[in-house]
């Protein structure tokens, strides 16, 4: 019998590989979003509202996660954004070490923002850094008004909140005080954008947000390194 | 457990718990032949509450994991950890209640967590 203390965190392997993409990213001044919802939340009508915008300014690449097939990835392909499908085989996240697969079928030196559309899911993203700028989480009213409470660690990780589907919110029993309230217990510093992907109310604004960051990488090149994404 | 695969409806859960069981495998493995061991008697897995993951779901996905392995016969032991927030006001530290950011002493919302989101393997107990 021999006793060792190892302390050795699990996520510790992913969260090396992140760091890599991220000052890799740095490097070439990529601004990287990573968006995560639960499933149908309405994550690709909300690139489809705002890439025709932001592509004409800025080449935007996109790397879809997905549990299986292409459906997501084929939409936006209509749109020309240069698109690669990451197919998770029933691994309901994504990982630091499927992104650095991903990102040599993209040519580095013609990008500006790179967004990652995580596996529809609120549990296990959460815990996988992928080297992101920032975290957008798409909740839509449908789903109610109580999911902070439901999915606290997500919730506490997001920078930015969009909560969609705005236009049927008459139809429905959300709450907008309470989801708030749920949200403000969790994270005291994320903005939160009611928008409706399909009418486009408020894209211009979530349009501007994103421009602001990538104008923002562009600026500051070499910022902080650090880990903003653990609290 | 033998060729027991997850029931569908569970999968995107276990699945989680899986690749984090893998690295739990990497990680004993990895430890036990720097200590020139091939017997791990026990592994001691810490999980934070303020993580996504489920330690039962774990428990399972460690059955899965330790077949074949230095560890396949040692005892599992996961524990789970309270969230601990620090308050950048009263310098204060308190346990987190019902995941909610806000000081437990003086009940300042301007508080971070310094620990229990976060999963490790805390120790393990090897046959020399």
């Amino acid at each position: 019998m021999h006793y060792i203390e190892l302390e050795k965190d699990l996520l510790d392997q992913n969260d090396k590989l992140a760091a890599n993409i991220k000052s890799n990213m740095d490097d070439h001044q990529i601004f990287v979003l990573n968006i995560m919802s639960a499933p149908g939340a309405g994550k690709t009508s909300l690139l489809e509202a705002v890439l025709p915008e932001l592509s004409k300014k800025y080449r935007i690449a996109v790397i879809e996660g997905d549990i299986q097939g292409s459906a997501d990835a084929d939409r936006l392909s209509k749109l020309n954004i240069n698109t690669y499908q990451i197919n998770t085989h029933s691994l309901c996240h994504l990982e630091a070490a499927m992104i650095e697969r991903a990102l040599v079928n993209f040519d580095l030196h013609k990008i500006d923002c790179l967004i990652i559309e995580n596996v529809g899911n609120l549990v296990c993203p959460a815990d996988f850094f992928l080297g992101e700028d920032e975290v957008i989480m798409v909740v839509s009213v449908s789903e109610g008004h109580d999911k902070p409470h439901k999915y606290p660690v997500m919730f506490s990780k997001a920078d930015l909140i969009v909560l969609n589907k705005m236009d049927i919110i008459e139809s429905t029993n959300f709450d907008t005080d309470i989801f708030y309230r749920q949200v403000r217990e969790l994270n005291r510093d994320a903005g939160i954008m009611e928008v409706s992907a399909t009418k486009g109310t408020n894209i211009a604004k979530l349009i501007s947000h994103i421009e602001h960051g990538i104008q923002h990488k562009k600026g500051h090149h070499h910022h902080d390194h650090g880990d903003h994404h653990h609290h | 457990m033998q060729g027991y695969l997850p029931d569908r409806q569970f999968t995107g859960f276990t699945m989680h718990e899986l690749s984090l069981a893998m690295s739990v495998r990497e990680i004993v493995e990895d430890a036990a032949e720097k200590n020139g061991s091939k017997k791990v008697n026990e592994v001691n897995i810490i999980v934070g509450e303020f993580s996504s993951v489920s330690t039962d779901a774990l428990e399972f996905a460690m059955e899965v994991v330790k077949r074949d392995s230095v560890f396949e016969k040692a005892k599992i032991n996961i524990k789970s950890t309270k969230t601990i927030l620090s308050c950048r006001q009263c310098r204060g530290e308190t346990v987190m209640e019902d995941y909610i950011f806000k000081c437990g002493a003086c009940g300042s919302t301007s508080v971070q967590i310094v620990s229990g989101d976060r999963m490790y393997v805390d120790s393990i107990d090897i046959e020399k």
